[in-house]
């Protein structure tokens, strides 16, 4: 091909379309829920009273009560974090390379772990563990004084227990794909198997594992529910800026704005931390032989089998308290031995409005992700350009906030004309519809990724206009990649407390927020049944899409 | 059936020049073939037709409408993609059916149809079958049966045979062209496979770098390339230097390798010219069959290939090696490494280039017959 000047004749040619429709929509709502309230939150950190001043950021580093919550929040998502990987790593390694009985009922099992809210987790913990605990109470009896679960510890053993499977899936995923002829050249030239381990394995899988590290992190660093059930006066950054925003003795907007944007920062440096180690020992390996499942001899077995079931047994516990207790008779907030359904009962009778509002609130939010996930995606996939890998760029910054900020900054923003949304159920939709979307997102770019182009124009050439042929074709074929991603972003909204708890007003709470303030008004029956009703349907969610999925097992 | 007149048409991306000032026209009915290197503008000049892209410069008409701001979807055409482009969550019925459902054709007309174009394609028993999962041929076949079933103005083949493998080629070729010439559908093929362009076409362009380079039957592009581009890249030659040394009236004497040759002229030269001569027109002088002049060589090394011979020679004078074929040679005439050959370079076929190779500067007997006769 010949190069040329440009000529005059030629006419650019901008036809004003569908997607160039949807593009504009897209943006319109990216600025309105994601750009306006960042903007508004960040804009009200620096006004104090109606004034402009940076002296919120200044106490922020100067009291001690505000920047010991930043480093109680690095201690136990560090901790969190490294303890998270310490579990991970084994759990992955053993699944993947061993030989072992029940391994897709063991996996299915890790993944309910992560996708059940750590604040139901943080809860029954403290049903076992907590000063009035069946565990504490169990132990002292016997005379022995246990550590109440109160404080930092227990936030860093919640978050271990509860987000350990980040590091278990991204890591196994690594492993599985990993070319196992590299570690026999490793054993060829002599390597022992523990030399084989550290100067092969662990390095080439060190970028995915990091991102997993990095997930978890970041879960921990913007959980709500955990930290503010077991705090008990230890306060970590989410908690504070919540207190700060929501307080009876008059809250502190620019304060809890200045806090907000601390959480934002530390989230996207480490967020760009992260990605800056990994894109330097990033590999790209391609499995060519798949690692061979190692035979292991009866005693192994038995003690790999009893270390996988030991970590199963524990996370699973909180949901098997959960479930158990909200079968038991309560005398106050004491749990008697006797079964009951009154828990049940008093849910329909006290709070039945939140279990509404929980399903109808997630299923519109649900329908506009998909509605989103399928639109957006061919935006950014098929029409690659500056503008759609912007757009990509921006809905998937949501992912480094936490749910708290996010909730700060919707206040903020739509609590005053020209959009005065706060206190509706509209607000909650719309927070978790831009919060959830990045899972239903990623799925849908991915399996757009792996459908021909050519099928659509197959389709355009046969005589069906091309806004037509993207719903009888690429629409249908992306059904599967864009639920699998759905999913996930139904099963954390039906679980999402962060920002619900700050957004919500009486009338429109939901489960989550309902389970919070029973736990708090010692209500724990009724809490435990609302868990119940939320764990299981989080399970049936996940059963009915793996079904629909063609058993493909649950899409992670 | 339709005819299609590709006038003056420029595709740009950015600043570079996909397809250079196209001119075509296909005749109705006719099997026409755009064959080129890869990136030679031949996939971009096929979907500026289908309308994927829009032409900066330049008008496609089919019969006598201009269809330049006709979208896709209503220029009634038909194609078949490189990569089948099966819709996959389709049975084999709904997927050739497709077409007709969208042109609102009544259901029992979509039946019969759908049926008289699978037993074309010999698929009629699979009709129920998903077709995910079916062979490379048959999904080409499905593809094949989706286009004509909507009785297409114009047939689109996108390297429709390029997935499958050698032997299957061959059939699907032999199949497709006997469809077509049944079906008489005007069609537009692309394929980077000279062999295959020659087979199934009735005309041929040759495109490099964007620009037709020469539109013409089978034989014609075969035998006489109009500049060295379309020489080399369509059968194999050999290129000698050469040197216009006198011009007489319709004649020429080109020397080449210390001979003089005489060819018959069609345009004035004189200088450094190349001397373009296919291994088969390569003659080995044996008993002096051949007149002359003759030039030597050393055969350096030979292959018997069953139907023909293929020597690699070097010439004695400047060292250069070309390659000669020999068609169905008796067995003791078969030559050896080492053999000293007298090679007579025919003028009456060889193809003489000006030295830039962009022009062909004698005239065939061929040629001279094809001229008499239109």
């Amino acid at each position: 091909m010949t190069t040329i000047a440009p000529t005059l004749k030629r006419s650019k040619l901008f036809r004003w379309d569908f997607w160039n429709f949807v593009t504009v929509i897209a943006f319109a709502v990216v600025l309105l829920l994601l750009l306006y309230p960042l903007f508004s939150i960040f804009l009200n950190s620096f006004f104090y009273e109606g004034q402009f001043s940076i002296e919120s950021y200044q106490d922020f580093f100067t009291l001690e009560y505000y920047y010991s919550s930043l480093i109680n929040s690095l201690i136990v998502c560090s901790m969190a974090t490294v303890f998270a990987t310490c579990l991970g790593v084994p759990v992955a390694y053993i699944m993947t390379r061993f030989e072992l009985p029940f391994k897709s009922v063991i996996h299915i099992l890790i993944i309910l772990t992560l996708l059940s809210p750590p604040f139901i987790g943080a809860y029954s913990w403290i049903l076992m563990l907590g000063n009035n605990g069946f565990i504490t109470n169990l132990l002292n009896g016997w005379g022995l004084n246990v550590p109440s679960i109160y404080g930092l510890h227990g936030m860093i053993w919640v978050f271990t227990i509860q987000f350990y499977p980040h590091i278990y899936l991204y890591v196994s995923g690594a492993l599985k794909t990993m070319d196992s002829s590299l570690e026999e050249a490793s054993s060829s030239l002599g390597s022992t198997k523990w030399r084989k381990l550290r100067t092969i394995t662990l390095p080439l899988i060190f970028p995915t594992l990091s991102t997993g590290a990095l997930m978890v992190f970041m879960a921990s660093f913007a959980d709500f529910g955990t930290p503010m059930l077991l705090g008990q006066g230890t306060k970590l950054l989410p908690i504070l800026a919540y207190e700060q925003f929501i307080n009876e003795m008059g809250s502190n907007p620019a304060m809890a704005s200045t806090l907000s944007m601390i959480l934002l920062a530390v989230s996207t440096t480490i967020l760009f931390l992260q990605r800056y180690l990994v894109t330097r020992k990033s590999y790209s390996m391609s499995s060519m032989t798949e690692p061979k499942l190692i035979k292991l001899k009866p005693v192994q077995k038995f003690f790999a089998m009893l270390f996988i079931g030991l970590v199963i047994c524990v996370s699973m516990i909180p949901q098997a308290t959960v479930i158990t207790t909200s079968f038991l008779k309560t005398n106050g907030p004491v749990f008697t031995s006797e079964f009951s359904l009154d828990s049940y009962r008093e849910v329909i009778y006290r709070v039945p409005h939140a279990i509404l509002n929980t399903f109808t609130y997630s299923s519109v939010a649900i329908v506009l992700m998909v509605l989103a996930g399928l639109l957006l995606s061919y935006i950014v996939v098929r029409r690659n350009s500056k503008v759609s890998s912007l757009l990509d760029a921006f809905i998937m910054i949501p992912y480094v906030i936490p749910g708290t900020v996010l909730g700060i900054s919707f206040i903020i923003a739509f609590n005053k004309p020209p959009i005065e949304i706060t206190g509706t159920w509209i607000i909650l939709v719309a927070a978790y519809f831009i919060r959830k979307l990045p899972y239903t997102m990623r799925s849908s770019t991915a399996i757009l990724y792996q459908i021909d182009l050519s099928v659509e124009e197959a389709s355009i050439s046969l005589g069906v206009p091309p806004m037509k042929t993207f719903f009888k074709t690429t629409a249908v074929l992306m059904i599967p990649g864009v639920f699998s991603g759905a999913i996930l972003s139904w099963v954390t909204t039906i679980n999402e407390l962060s920002s619900t708890i700050v957004l919500y007003a009486g009338s429109t709470a939901t489960i989550t927020v309902a389970i919070y303030s029973q736990v708090f008004t010692a209500n724990f029956g009724t809490a435990a049944a609302l868990a119940s009703i939320l764990s299981l349907s989080t399970i049936i969610s996940l059963v009915v899409v793996s079904i629909i999925s063609g058993k493909k097992g649950i899409p992670m | 059936m339709t005819e299609v007149r590709i006038k003056d048409v420029t595709k740009y991306f950015d600043d570079v020049k996909g397809v250079d000032a196209a001119n075509i026209s296909i005749k109705d009915g006719e099997f026409f073939t755009l064959l080129g290197p890869s990136g030679c503008g031949k996939t971009t000049l096929l979907r500026t037709l289908v309308g994927f892209h829009r032409q900066e410069e330049g008008d496609i008409f089919f019969d006598e409408q201009c269809i330049n701001d006709v979208p896709t979807y209503q220029r009634n055409i038909g194609m078949v993609f490189q990569s089948y482009s099966i819709f996959p969550h389709m049975s084999v019925f709904e997927n050739v059916a497709y077409g007709l459902r969208a042109r609102k054709v009544p259901k029992s007309e979509i039946k019969s149809r759908v049926m008289e174009a699978l037993e074309m394609v010999e698929l009629a028993e699979l009709k129920d079958r998903q077709p995910a999962k079916m062979s490379g041929g048959q999904q080409q076949r499905i593809a094949l049966a989706r286009a004509i079933v909507i009785h297409p103005g114009l047939l689109l083949m996108d390297e429709p045979l390029s997935n499958l493998d050698a032997k299957l080629r061959l059939k699907m070729r032999a199949d497709i062209r006997s469809l077509q010439k049944e079906l008489g559908i005007t069609t537009l093929y692309v394929t980077h496979d000279q062999e295959e362009a020659l087979a199934v076409s009735d005309r041929i362009a040759v495109l490099n770098k964007g620009k037709i380079q020469q539109i013409g039957r089978p034989h014609e592009i075969y035998l006489t390339p109009k500049n060295k581009f379309v020489a080399n890249f369509i059968g194999s030659t050999n290129f000698l230097d050469a040197k216009v040394k006198k011009v007489d009236t319709g004649e020429m004497g080109v020397e080449v390798e210390g001979q003089v040759y005489h060819a018959s002229i069609n345009r004035t030269a004189v200088g450094e010219v190349i001397y373009s001569v296919r291994p088969e027109q390569v003659k080995i002088n044996r008993e002096n069959h051949y007149q002359g002049p003759f030039v030597d060589g050393i055969i350096t090394s030979a292959s018997f290939l069953g139907e023909k011979a293929e020597y690699m020679v070097e010439l004695t004078r400047t060292k250069t090696k070309i390659q000669v074929h020999e068609h169905a040679v008796h067995y003791n005439l078969l030559m050896k490494e080492g053999d000293a050959v007298q090679l007579y370079l025919n003028p009456e076929e060889a193809v003489i280039f000006s030295e830039d190779g962009e022009e062909a500067l004698n005239i065939h007997d061929n040629d001279r017959a094809y001229l008499e006769t239109v």
